[in-house]
Protein backbone atom coordinates (compact mmCIF):
# COMPACT_ATOMS: atom_id res chain seq x y z
CA UNK A 1 0.00 0.00 0.00
CA UNK A 2 2.85 2.42 0.69
CA UNK A 3 4.51 1.63 -2.44
CA UNK A 4 1.27 2.35 -4.49
CA UNK A 5 0.87 5.49 -3.04
CA UNK A 6 4.53 6.02 -3.90
CA UNK A 7 3.33 5.40 -7.55
CA UNK A 8 0.05 7.01 -7.28
CA UNK A 9 1.36 10.48 -8.72
CA UNK A 10 3.33 9.25 -11.38
CA UNK A 11 -0.02 6.83 -12.82
CA UNK A 12 -2.55 9.39 -12.36
CA UNK A 13 -0.42 11.70 -14.67
CA UNK A 14 0.58 9.26 -17.14
CA UNK A 15 -3.53 8.41 -17.34
CA UNK A 16 -3.97 11.86 -17.70
CA UNK A 17 -1.69 11.90 -20.57
CA UNK A 18 -2.60 9.09 -22.40
CA UNK A 19 -6.18 10.51 -22.44
CA UNK A 20 -5.05 13.35 -24.03
CA UNK A 21 -3.47 11.96 -26.46
CA UNK A 22 -5.96 9.61 -27.49
CA UNK A 23 -8.03 12.81 -27.68
CA UNK A 24 -5.74 14.59 -29.69
CA UNK A 25 -5.80 11.49 -31.78
CA UNK A 26 -8.95 11.35 -32.00
CA UNK A 27 -9.94 14.86 -33.23
CA UNK A 28 -7.32 15.04 -35.40
CA UNK A 29 -8.72 12.05 -37.42
CA UNK A 30 -12.10 13.07 -37.18
CA UNK A 31 -10.80 16.81 -38.91
CA UNK A 32 -8.72 14.79 -41.72
CA UNK A 33 -11.69 12.44 -42.21
CA UNK A 34 -14.18 15.46 -43.06
CA UNK A 35 -11.75 17.21 -44.82
CA UNK A 36 -11.32 14.40 -47.26
CA UNK A 37 -14.76 13.73 -47.92
CA UNK A 38 -15.50 17.19 -48.79
CA UNK A 39 -12.87 17.41 -50.81
CA UNK A 40 -13.50 14.16 -52.72
CA UNK A 41 -17.18 15.66 -53.15
CA UNK A 42 -16.11 19.28 -54.43
CA UNK A 43 -13.53 17.37 -56.62
CA UNK A 44 -16.01 15.50 -58.03
CA UNK A 45 -18.67 18.17 -58.45
CA UNK A 46 -15.55 20.36 -60.39
CA UNK A 47 -15.05 17.85 -62.54
CA UNK A 48 -18.59 17.40 -63.36
CA UNK A 49 -18.59 21.64 -63.83
CA UNK A 50 -15.68 21.19 -66.17
CA UNK A 51 -17.50 18.59 -68.54
CA UNK A 52 -20.50 20.96 -69.07
CA UNK A 53 -18.43 23.94 -69.42
CA UNK A 54 -16.39 22.57 -72.15
CA UNK A 55 -19.44 21.25 -73.81
CA UNK A 56 -21.18 24.85 -73.50
CA UNK A 57 -17.86 26.33 -74.57
CA UNK A 58 -17.94 24.34 -77.74
CA UNK A 59 -21.38 25.03 -78.79
CA UNK A 60 -20.91 29.10 -77.85
CA UNK A 61 -17.76 28.47 -80.21
CA UNK A 62 -19.70 27.11 -82.43
CA UNK A 63 -22.13 29.68 -82.78
CA UNK A 64 -19.38 32.24 -82.45
CA UNK A 65 -17.94 30.93 -85.75
CA UNK A 66 -21.38 30.66 -87.42
CA UNK A 67 -22.45 34.34 -86.49
CA UNK A 68 -18.79 35.80 -87.80
CA UNK A 69 -18.75 33.99 -91.43
CA UNK A 70 -22.73 35.54 -91.86
CA UNK A 71 -20.93 39.22 -90.62
CA UNK A 72 -18.44 38.47 -92.77
CA UNK A 73 -20.36 37.30 -96.03
CA UNK A 74 -23.02 40.57 -95.35
CA UNK A 75 -19.38 42.59 -95.16
CA UNK A 76 -18.60 41.20 -98.14
CA UNK A 77 -21.88 41.85 -99.87
CA UNK A 78 -22.20 45.15 -99.02
CA UNK A 79 -18.23 45.72 -100.09
CA UNK A 80 -19.43 44.55 -103.14
CA UNK A 81 -21.87 47.05 -104.13
CA UNK A 82 -20.37 50.03 -102.55
CA UNK A 83 -16.66 51.19 -102.96
CA UNK A 84 -16.82 53.33 -99.54
CA UNK A 85 -17.78 50.71 -97.89
CA UNK A 86 -14.73 48.30 -99.78
CA UNK A 87 -12.76 50.50 -98.62
CA UNK A 88 -13.71 50.16 -94.87
CA UNK A 89 -14.02 46.49 -95.07
CA UNK A 90 -10.53 46.03 -95.78
CA UNK A 91 -9.13 48.03 -92.99
CA UNK A 92 -11.87 46.56 -90.72
CA UNK A 93 -10.33 43.14 -91.82
CA UNK A 94 -6.40 44.67 -91.48
CA UNK A 95 -7.26 46.26 -87.79
CA UNK A 96 -8.33 43.05 -86.49
CA UNK A 97 -5.41 41.23 -87.70
CA UNK A 98 -2.87 44.00 -86.33
CA UNK A 99 -5.77 44.14 -82.74
CA UNK A 100 -4.84 40.23 -82.34
CA UNK A 101 -8.46 39.61 -83.39
CA UNK A 102 -7.84 37.23 -85.92
CA UNK A 103 -6.40 33.29 -85.83
CA UNK A 104 -3.25 33.34 -87.41
CA UNK A 105 -0.74 30.62 -88.39
CA UNK A 106 2.69 30.85 -89.21
CA UNK A 107 6.57 29.68 -88.82
CA UNK A 108 7.81 30.24 -85.22
CA UNK A 109 8.69 28.84 -82.23
CA UNK A 110 7.19 26.62 -78.90
CA UNK A 111 8.51 27.44 -75.69
CA UNK A 112 7.43 25.29 -72.35
CA UNK A 113 8.55 26.41 -68.76
CA UNK A 114 8.20 24.69 -65.96
CA UNK A 115 8.74 24.34 -62.65
CA UNK A 116 11.47 22.83 -60.92
CA UNK A 117 11.69 19.13 -60.57
CA UNK A 118 14.72 18.91 -59.13
CA UNK A 119 15.49 18.01 -54.88
CA UNK A 120 14.77 20.92 -52.65
CA UNK A 121 18.56 21.85 -51.17
CA UNK A 122 18.35 23.45 -48.04
CA UNK A 123 18.47 27.14 -47.73
CA UNK A 124 17.30 27.52 -50.99
CA UNK A 125 13.99 29.46 -51.55
CA UNK A 126 11.18 27.96 -52.70
CA UNK A 127 10.47 30.62 -54.70
CA UNK A 128 13.47 30.43 -56.97
CA UNK A 129 11.80 27.01 -58.41
CA UNK A 130 8.62 28.15 -59.44
CA UNK A 131 7.88 29.95 -62.52
CA UNK A 132 6.81 33.78 -62.28
CA UNK A 133 5.27 36.22 -63.61
CA UNK A 134 8.25 38.30 -64.17
CA UNK A 135 10.08 35.08 -66.23
CA UNK A 136 6.68 35.48 -68.81
CA UNK A 137 7.12 38.74 -68.55
CA UNK A 138 10.47 38.92 -69.83
CA UNK A 139 9.52 35.95 -72.61
CA UNK A 140 7.14 37.72 -74.06
CA UNK A 141 9.16 40.85 -74.40
CA UNK A 142 12.63 39.27 -75.79
CA UNK A 143 10.30 37.24 -78.30
CA UNK A 144 8.63 41.27 -79.28
CA UNK A 145 12.20 42.33 -79.69
CA UNK A 146 12.84 39.23 -82.07
CA UNK A 147 10.16 40.86 -84.24
CA UNK A 148 7.23 38.11 -83.09
CA UNK A 149 4.42 39.34 -84.49
CA UNK A 150 1.87 37.03 -82.48
CA UNK A 151 2.29 35.70 -79.32
CA UNK A 152 0.33 33.27 -76.93
CA UNK A 153 0.42 31.98 -73.51
CA UNK A 154 -0.77 28.88 -72.51
CA UNK A 155 -3.87 29.43 -76.11
CA UNK A 156 -4.40 33.37 -74.44
CA UNK A 157 -3.59 36.01 -77.16
CA UNK A 158 -0.99 38.59 -75.82
CA UNK A 159 -2.77 42.24 -76.79
CA UNK A 160 -1.24 45.21 -76.04
CA UNK A 161 -3.39 45.77 -72.59
CA UNK A 162 -2.92 42.04 -71.60
CA UNK A 163 -1.48 41.92 -67.66
CA UNK A 164 0.76 38.77 -66.27
CA UNK A 165 0.59 38.89 -63.21
CA UNK A 166 1.40 36.40 -59.90
CA UNK A 167 -1.83 35.90 -57.63
CA UNK A 168 -0.58 33.18 -55.26
CA UNK A 169 0.60 29.94 -56.72
CA UNK A 170 -1.20 30.71 -60.00
CA UNK A 171 -0.13 33.23 -62.79
CA UNK A 172 -2.96 35.73 -64.36
CA UNK A 173 -2.76 36.12 -68.28
CA UNK A 174 -5.97 38.22 -69.61
CA UNK A 175 -7.80 37.70 -65.83
CA UNK A 176 -7.40 34.14 -66.32
CA UNK A 177 -5.94 31.72 -63.93
CA UNK A 178 -3.13 29.05 -64.86
CA UNK A 179 -0.83 26.89 -63.14
CA UNK A 180 2.74 25.57 -64.96
CA UNK A 181 3.73 24.60 -67.63
CA UNK A 182 3.25 27.54 -69.48
CA UNK A 183 3.03 26.88 -73.41
CA UNK A 184 4.32 30.45 -75.38
CA UNK A 185 3.85 30.03 -79.08
CA UNK A 186 5.17 33.37 -81.03
CA UNK A 187 4.68 33.62 -84.67
CA UNK A 188 7.73 35.34 -86.15
CA UNK A 189 11.04 34.88 -88.21
CA UNK A 190 12.30 31.35 -86.28
CA UNK A 191 16.05 31.88 -86.24
CA UNK A 192 15.86 35.25 -84.96
CA UNK A 193 13.29 33.81 -82.43
CA UNK A 194 15.04 31.25 -81.46
CA UNK A 195 18.33 32.76 -81.00
CA UNK A 196 17.34 35.43 -78.91
CA UNK A 197 16.09 33.26 -76.17
CA UNK A 198 19.28 30.88 -76.65
CA UNK A 199 22.00 33.63 -76.93
CA UNK A 200 25.26 32.77 -74.85
CA UNK A 201 25.51 36.08 -73.12
CA UNK A 202 22.03 37.40 -71.80
CA UNK A 203 19.35 34.52 -73.88
CA UNK A 204 16.56 34.12 -71.19
CA UNK A 205 17.10 29.98 -71.76
CA UNK A 206 20.02 30.12 -70.17
CA UNK A 207 18.72 32.43 -67.49
CA UNK A 208 16.03 30.71 -66.67
CA UNK A 209 17.86 27.52 -66.74
CA UNK A 210 20.02 29.10 -64.16
CA UNK A 211 17.10 29.03 -61.89
CA UNK A 212 16.66 25.64 -62.13
CA UNK A 213 12.94 25.83 -64.34
CA UNK A 214 12.16 23.42 -66.70
CA UNK A 215 13.09 25.35 -70.52
CA UNK A 216 12.06 23.73 -73.58
CA UNK A 217 12.74 25.94 -76.79
CA UNK A 218 11.47 24.35 -80.33
CA UNK A 219 11.38 25.86 -83.69
CA UNK A 220 8.12 24.90 -85.64
CA UNK A 221 7.23 25.15 -88.60
CA UNK A 222 3.67 25.89 -88.26
CA UNK A 223 2.37 27.18 -85.66
CA UNK A 224 -1.16 28.27 -84.62
CA UNK A 225 -2.22 31.18 -82.40
CA UNK A 226 -5.67 31.82 -81.11
CA UNK A 227 -7.37 34.94 -81.43
CA UNK A 228 -7.95 37.27 -78.56
CA UNK A 229 -11.23 36.21 -77.06
CA UNK A 230 -11.37 39.14 -74.00
CA UNK A 231 -13.47 42.24 -74.34
CA UNK A 232 -12.84 44.95 -76.56
CA UNK A 233 -14.73 47.29 -74.26
CA UNK A 234 -13.08 51.11 -73.44
CA UNK A 235 -14.94 53.18 -70.98
CA UNK A 236 -12.16 55.89 -70.53
CA UNK A 237 -10.20 55.86 -73.86
CA UNK A 238 -12.17 58.07 -76.66
CA UNK A 239 -10.56 58.36 -79.92
CA UNK A 240 -9.48 61.44 -80.61
CA UNK A 241 -11.56 63.38 -83.24
CA UNK A 242 -9.01 64.61 -86.29
CA UNK A 243 -8.73 68.27 -87.05
CA UNK A 244 -9.60 69.11 -82.92
CA UNK B 1 7.24 -7.25 -5.98
CA UNK B 2 4.62 -4.49 -5.33
CA UNK B 3 7.54 -2.05 -7.15
CA UNK B 4 8.08 -3.89 -9.74
CA UNK B 5 4.60 -3.46 -10.79
CA UNK B 6 4.46 -0.03 -10.26
CA UNK B 7 7.40 0.03 -13.07
CA UNK B 8 5.68 -2.21 -15.58
CA UNK B 9 2.94 -0.36 -15.60
CA UNK B 10 4.75 2.70 -16.29
CA UNK B 11 6.06 1.08 -19.03
CA UNK B 12 2.98 -0.11 -20.39
CA UNK B 13 1.71 3.29 -19.62
CA UNK B 14 5.16 5.15 -22.25
CA UNK B 15 4.80 2.39 -24.80
CA UNK B 16 0.82 3.16 -25.53
CA UNK B 17 1.90 6.90 -25.85
CA UNK B 18 4.93 5.79 -27.63
CA UNK B 19 2.46 4.40 -29.83
CA UNK B 20 -0.04 7.23 -30.27
CA UNK B 21 2.69 9.61 -31.24
CA UNK B 22 3.51 7.40 -33.91
CA UNK B 23 0.06 6.98 -34.89
CA UNK B 24 0.06 10.97 -35.14
CA UNK B 25 3.06 11.04 -36.85
CA UNK B 26 1.84 8.46 -39.46
CA UNK B 27 -1.21 10.45 -39.84
CA UNK B 28 1.07 14.25 -40.49
CA UNK B 29 2.95 11.73 -43.59
CA UNK B 30 -0.55 10.92 -45.15
CA UNK B 31 -1.88 14.49 -44.65
CA UNK B 32 1.67 15.38 -47.00
CA UNK B 33 -0.17 13.28 -49.71
CA UNK B 34 -3.11 14.75 -49.53
CA UNK B 35 -1.79 18.51 -50.15
CA UNK B 36 -1.07 17.31 -53.53
CA UNK B 37 -5.07 16.94 -54.15
CA UNK B 38 -5.15 19.84 -52.76
CA UNK B 39 -2.98 21.50 -55.22
CA UNK B 40 -4.70 19.30 -57.43
CA UNK B 41 -8.38 20.62 -56.22
CA UNK B 42 -7.28 24.32 -56.73
CA UNK B 43 -5.80 23.30 -60.53
CA UNK B 44 -9.59 22.01 -61.42
CA UNK B 45 -11.08 25.78 -59.64
CA UNK B 46 -9.32 27.35 -61.78
CA UNK B 47 -10.15 25.73 -64.69
CA UNK B 48 -13.86 26.02 -63.94
CA UNK B 49 -13.49 29.71 -63.23
CA UNK B 50 -11.74 29.75 -66.73
CA UNK B 51 -14.09 28.18 -68.67
CA UNK B 52 -16.51 30.17 -66.91
CA UNK B 53 -15.06 33.53 -68.06
CA UNK B 54 -14.26 32.10 -71.57
CA UNK B 55 -17.95 31.48 -72.04
CA UNK B 56 -18.74 34.65 -70.80
CA UNK B 57 -16.73 36.46 -72.97
CA UNK B 58 -17.93 33.98 -76.00
CA UNK B 59 -21.68 35.19 -75.16
CA UNK B 60 -20.47 38.85 -75.04
CA UNK B 61 -19.08 38.15 -78.64
CA UNK B 62 -22.28 36.05 -79.89
CA UNK B 63 -24.54 39.37 -78.47
CA UNK B 64 -22.13 41.93 -80.49
CA UNK B 65 -22.04 39.95 -84.01
CA UNK B 66 -25.92 39.90 -83.60
CA UNK B 67 -26.18 42.74 -82.70
CA UNK B 68 -24.14 44.38 -86.00
CA UNK B 69 -25.52 41.43 -88.07
CA UNK B 70 -29.38 43.19 -87.36
CA UNK B 71 -27.49 46.33 -88.36
CA UNK B 72 -26.58 45.54 -91.26
CA UNK B 73 -30.13 44.04 -92.43
CA UNK B 74 -31.87 46.90 -90.93
CA UNK B 75 -29.77 49.49 -93.03
CA UNK B 76 -30.27 47.46 -95.85
CA UNK B 77 -29.83 49.42 -99.03
CA UNK B 78 -28.60 52.70 -96.89
CA UNK B 79 -24.41 52.93 -97.80
CA UNK B 80 -24.31 55.89 -94.84
CA UNK B 81 -25.81 53.95 -92.17
CA UNK B 82 -23.66 51.06 -93.27
CA UNK B 83 -20.57 52.51 -93.05
CA UNK B 84 -21.69 54.44 -90.23
CA UNK B 85 -22.06 50.75 -88.40
CA UNK B 86 -18.48 49.67 -89.29
CA UNK B 87 -16.29 52.75 -88.77
CA UNK B 88 -17.81 52.69 -85.15
CA UNK B 89 -16.57 48.67 -84.91
CA UNK B 90 -12.90 50.18 -86.92
CA UNK B 91 -12.77 53.02 -84.28
CA UNK B 92 -13.10 50.18 -81.09
CA UNK B 93 -10.63 47.82 -82.74
CA UNK B 94 -8.12 50.55 -83.56
CA UNK B 95 -8.30 51.48 -79.89
CA UNK B 96 -7.40 47.77 -79.17
CA UNK B 97 -4.64 47.40 -82.03
CA UNK B 98 -3.35 50.78 -80.92
CA UNK B 99 -3.86 52.64 -83.84
CA UNK B 100 -5.47 55.28 -83.41
CA UNK B 101 -4.62 58.73 -81.05
CA UNK B 102 -6.97 58.31 -77.95
CA UNK B 103 -8.00 60.99 -75.23
CA UNK B 104 -9.29 60.51 -71.57
CA UNK B 105 -8.33 60.89 -68.00
CA UNK B 106 -5.76 58.87 -66.61
CA UNK B 107 -2.21 59.49 -64.98
CA UNK B 108 1.21 60.59 -66.07
CA UNK B 109 4.33 58.78 -64.18
CA UNK B 110 7.77 60.54 -64.75
CA UNK B 111 11.04 58.15 -63.82
CA UNK B 112 14.17 59.72 -63.53
CA UNK B 113 17.59 59.13 -61.48
CA UNK B 114 17.75 60.76 -58.42
CA UNK B 115 21.49 61.18 -58.72
CA UNK B 116 24.03 59.46 -60.50
CA UNK B 117 25.45 56.51 -58.27
CA UNK B 118 27.91 53.91 -58.60
CA UNK B 119 26.65 50.85 -57.41
CA UNK B 120 28.60 49.39 -54.67
CA UNK B 121 28.75 45.65 -56.27
CA UNK B 122 29.68 46.31 -59.88
CA UNK B 123 31.24 49.14 -60.21
CA UNK B 124 28.56 50.50 -62.92
CA UNK B 125 26.43 53.30 -62.74
CA UNK B 126 22.95 52.94 -62.18
CA UNK B 127 20.23 53.16 -64.17
CA UNK B 128 16.57 52.41 -65.08
CA UNK B 129 16.26 48.89 -66.97
CA UNK B 130 14.07 47.91 -69.43
CA UNK B 131 12.79 45.75 -66.81
CA UNK B 132 11.73 48.78 -64.42
CA UNK B 133 9.55 49.97 -67.26
CA UNK B 134 8.01 46.63 -67.98
CA UNK B 135 7.18 45.72 -64.49
CA UNK B 136 5.17 49.86 -64.41
CA UNK B 137 3.33 48.87 -67.89
CA UNK B 138 2.18 45.34 -66.48
CA UNK B 139 1.40 46.97 -63.28
CA UNK B 140 -0.50 49.74 -65.57
CA UNK B 141 -2.36 46.51 -67.55
CA UNK B 142 -3.28 44.98 -64.43
CA UNK B 143 -5.03 48.10 -62.83
CA UNK B 144 -7.28 48.17 -66.44
CA UNK B 145 -5.20 50.83 -68.38
CA UNK B 146 -6.86 51.05 -71.78
CA UNK B 147 -3.64 52.80 -73.66
CA UNK B 148 0.03 53.29 -72.37
CA UNK B 149 2.86 55.44 -73.97
CA UNK B 150 6.53 55.95 -72.74
CA UNK B 151 7.86 58.92 -74.04
CA UNK B 152 5.29 59.05 -76.52
CA UNK B 153 5.48 55.40 -78.24
CA UNK B 154 2.33 53.43 -77.96
CA UNK B 155 2.58 50.05 -76.21
CA UNK B 156 1.12 47.54 -78.63
CA UNK B 157 0.97 43.95 -78.51
CA UNK B 158 4.41 43.97 -80.16
CA UNK B 159 6.33 46.92 -78.53
CA UNK B 160 9.21 45.48 -77.19
CA UNK B 161 11.06 47.65 -74.13
CA UNK B 162 14.77 46.69 -74.43
CA UNK B 163 18.17 47.39 -73.26
CA UNK B 164 20.56 49.20 -75.69
CA UNK B 165 23.86 50.30 -73.93
CA UNK B 166 22.77 53.68 -72.30
CA UNK B 167 19.47 53.89 -73.96
CA UNK B 168 16.49 51.96 -74.03
CA UNK B 169 14.22 50.87 -77.39
CA UNK B 170 11.08 51.18 -77.30
CA UNK B 171 9.23 50.37 -80.80
CA UNK B 172 12.56 50.62 -82.10
CA UNK B 173 13.73 53.89 -81.42
CA UNK B 174 16.09 54.78 -78.62
CA UNK B 175 15.13 56.74 -75.62
CA UNK B 176 17.37 57.62 -72.30
CA UNK B 177 15.86 59.24 -69.27
CA UNK B 178 13.69 60.82 -67.46
CA UNK B 179 11.03 58.47 -69.11
CA UNK B 180 7.05 59.60 -69.22
CA UNK B 181 4.74 56.97 -68.98
CA UNK B 182 0.95 57.54 -69.68
CA UNK B 183 -1.53 56.28 -69.04
CA UNK B 184 -5.47 56.15 -69.90
CA UNK B 185 -8.23 54.47 -67.84
CA UNK B 186 -9.31 55.50 -64.10
CA UNK B 187 -7.04 57.61 -62.57
CA UNK B 188 -7.37 56.41 -58.80
CA UNK B 189 -7.13 52.63 -59.94
CA UNK B 190 -4.18 52.99 -61.92
CA UNK B 191 -2.32 55.49 -59.27
CA UNK B 192 -3.06 53.39 -56.23
CA UNK B 193 -1.64 50.15 -58.58
CA UNK B 194 1.90 51.41 -58.58
CA UNK B 195 1.69 52.69 -54.81
CA UNK B 196 0.77 49.46 -53.05
CA UNK B 197 2.96 48.38 -50.34
CA UNK B 198 6.12 46.62 -51.76
CA UNK B 199 4.82 48.07 -55.03
CA UNK B 200 6.58 49.82 -58.04
CA UNK B 201 6.99 53.20 -56.27
CA UNK B 202 8.20 51.02 -52.84
CA UNK B 203 10.70 49.35 -54.92
CA UNK B 204 11.51 52.46 -57.16
CA UNK B 205 12.73 54.62 -53.93
CA UNK B 206 15.17 51.50 -53.16
CA UNK B 207 16.84 51.38 -56.23
CA UNK B 208 17.46 55.17 -56.14
CA UNK B 209 15.24 55.96 -58.95
CA UNK B 210 12.53 59.10 -58.65
CA UNK B 211 8.71 58.65 -59.60
CA UNK B 212 6.29 60.91 -59.93
CA UNK B 213 2.59 60.05 -60.14
CA UNK B 214 -0.11 63.31 -61.37
CA UNK B 215 -3.27 62.31 -62.01
CA UNK B 216 -4.97 64.07 -65.07
CA UNK B 217 -8.94 64.39 -66.29
CA UNK B 218 -7.33 64.53 -69.75
CA UNK B 219 -4.37 62.94 -71.19
CA UNK B 220 -3.81 62.46 -75.08
CA UNK B 221 -1.95 59.24 -76.28
CA UNK B 222 -0.65 58.93 -79.59
CA UNK B 223 -0.91 56.02 -82.18
CA UNK B 224 1.07 53.37 -82.75
CA UNK B 225 3.92 54.65 -85.38
CA UNK B 226 5.46 51.31 -86.21
CA UNK B 227 5.23 48.68 -88.63
CA UNK B 228 2.15 47.62 -89.65
CA UNK B 229 2.96 44.97 -92.31
CA UNK B 230 2.74 41.06 -90.62
CA UNK B 231 5.19 39.01 -93.23
CA UNK B 232 4.93 35.64 -90.89
CA UNK B 233 1.56 35.33 -89.23
CA UNK B 234 -1.32 34.88 -91.49
CA UNK B 235 -4.87 34.47 -90.60
CA UNK B 236 -6.79 31.63 -90.49
CA UNK B 237 -9.17 31.61 -92.82
CA UNK B 238 -11.85 28.94 -92.12
CA UNK B 239 -14.28 28.78 -94.81
CA UNK B 240 -13.70 32.62 -95.56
Amino acid sequence: MIDMRKYRGQIIITIICVLLGFLLTGKYGNLRNTEEISSIKRIESMLQDITRLTIQKEKLSERMRSLENTLWEHEEFLAEKDVSIERIRNELNNTRLMAGLEDVQGPGIEIIIDDSKGPLEDGVDLNSYLVHDEDLLLVVNALNAAGAEAISINDQRIVANTPIKCGGPTINISGSRFTPPFVVKAIGDTKALYNILMDEHDGLYHYLQMWGLEVSVKPVDNVEIPRYYGQVEFNYAKPVKEGE
Amino acid sequence: MKARTGQYIALMLVSVILGIVLAIQFKSVQKVGGSVSLQRAQELSNKVQRLTEENESLENQIKEFQQRIKEYEDAAQDVDKITDTMYKELERIRILAGLSDVEGPGIVVTVDMKTQTIDEFTGTINTITDEDLLRIVNELNAAGAEAISINEERIVSTTEIRNAGRFININTNSYSTPFIIKAIGDPNNLESALMLIGGVVDYFNVINISIDIKKHDKIIIPKYKGNLENRFAQPILEGK
